[in-house]
């Protein structure tokens, strides 16, 4: 069965090589890019399975990633996850009404809990 | 501001004509003196509810950019020691596991300490918005004693539940009262030397669902128990036994409490052990 592709849009290099393995260990195969720019172009390009998006990040941020990604055919009806380290009431509401599925803050989980939340939202993904 | 000052001017010279109708002269310096003094007060009190508003701003800003740039690398160390301690990098000898998991154990308490000031911030500036919707006590209660369970267990502590099904939802923020249960319930076992035991019932009566949580620990003594409520306040006695805290958390609940229109009571005794009860209103 093939395995279920997962983008990560995050800048901060230790955070990509931790939840790149975790998700390696968990069977997913792993895209990554470092920058909003990044993230959108391989998003258009690979059309993963879902996409987990940090809100701080070079080049365009997470909003507009989001935007975008929505704004696309191709990419509309992937499940956005955001994992960022802000949390603020506004960035929430703003990000849930962009399309996003879920906002984390990054620091409350521990990488299984997350690879948990994954799961679960592939599965709701699929039945839709 | 300026239609203050023409108001003070008008008025200042509607009673100045009627003093001094003899003498127009003095009427306009007056009318010119008083509008002055308003119009200067004013710019002074405007300008301190200016720098006011724009220094909250900026606390607030600070305080989300701060704790951003402080989790970000707090959240990369927890998660590297995680995938360490599984061992998806390796085997562990005890000794490694040990000195990774003291490790792991200071990241958790950093982010905790982070989480904590954060809310503080919020409560302080008044920036906490609630989303209130019915919410299952039950459940909150079962999510919490589940997260807990391990320390109860490797702490030789017994919690007892009697939380009915019946009980009705309450109107509340889902993750403050969370945290505010998390708060009691973790306090009640982290302050239980040796054996003992944590009691936790849940109630309703006159509209109203209320949560007791009492535990047989190190109580609180009496002349601690109004301080308790205070930012980084540690009772002396739980100083002694060095178990881990902010002195953070019972200031959180109770404006989480207060906020949430609910009330928040509590009795103690040095050497055995605390109650709290916590009250919301049950939702319709």
């Amino acid at each position: 069965m093939a395995k279920n592709r997962i983008l990560f849009i995050e800048d901060e290099e230790a955070l990509q090589h931790s939840m790149g393995r975790a998700l390696e260990f968990a069977g997913f195969a792993v895209l990554q890019a470092l920058d909003g720019e990044a993230g959108v172009a391989i998003a258009k390009k690979e059309k993963p399975d879902l996409i987990m998006l940090d809100l701080i990040l070079p080049k365009m941020d997470g909003f507009e990633v989001l935007k975008a990604l929505k704004k696309e055919v191709t990419t509309k009806d992937i499940p956005v996850m955001v994992l960022t380290n802000l949390e603020s009431s506004r960035d929430v509401d703003k990000v849930i009404a962009m399309g996003a599925t879920t906002y984390l803050v990054k620091a409350n989980y521990e990488l299984k809990e997350l690879i948990a939340k994954i799961k679960e939202t592939l599965a709701t993904s699929a039945k839709q | 501001m300026g239609a203050v000052t023409i108001m003070a001017m008008l008025s200042t010279y509607i009673l100045a004509q009627r003093e001094l109708a003899e003498e127009p002269e003095l009427v306009a310096l007056v009318v010119i003196v008083v509008t002055t003094i308003v119009f200067v007060i004013g710019h002074f009190i405007i300008d301190g509810f200016t720098k006011v508003a724009e220094l909250s701003r900026m606390k607030t800003e600070f305080v989300s950019i701060t704790s951003h740039q402080l989790r970000t690398p707090l959240a990369g160390l927890r998660w590297s020691i995680e995938s360490i301690l599984s061992g998806k990098y390796g085997t562990l000898n005890q000794r490694q596991e040990e000195f990774f998991s003291i490790i792991k154990e200071s990241a958790d308490r950093m982010i905790k300490l982070v989480s904590d000031l954060l809310d503080v911030s919020r409560v302080e500036t008044k920036e906490v918005v609630m989303h209130f919707t019915s919410v299952s006590f039950q459940q909150v209660i079962r999510d919490v004693v589940a997260d807990v369970l391990p320390l109860a267990k490797a702490s030789n502590v017994d919690i007892i539940l009697n939380v009915p099904k019946d009980v009705r939802p309450v109107l509340a923020d889902d993750l403050r009262l969370h945290i505010v249960v998390q708060n009691i319930i973790d306090n009640a076992v982290k302050y239980i030397v040796g054996k003992g035991t944590v009691t936790i019932e849940l109630y309703e009566k006159d509209a109203e669902v209320t949560l007791k949580v009492s535990d047989t620990g190190a109580g609180i003594p009496e002349e601690d128990q109004q301080k308790i409520f205070q930012k980084f306040f540690r009772a002396e006695n739980v100083k002694k036994l060095k178990t881990q805290g902010t002195g953070l958390g019972m200031f959180i609940t109770r404006s989480y409490v207060l906020f949430m229109h609910g009330t928040l009571r509590m009795e103690s005794a040095e050497g055995r052990g605390t109650t709290f009860w916590v009250s919301f209103p049950a939702a319709s």
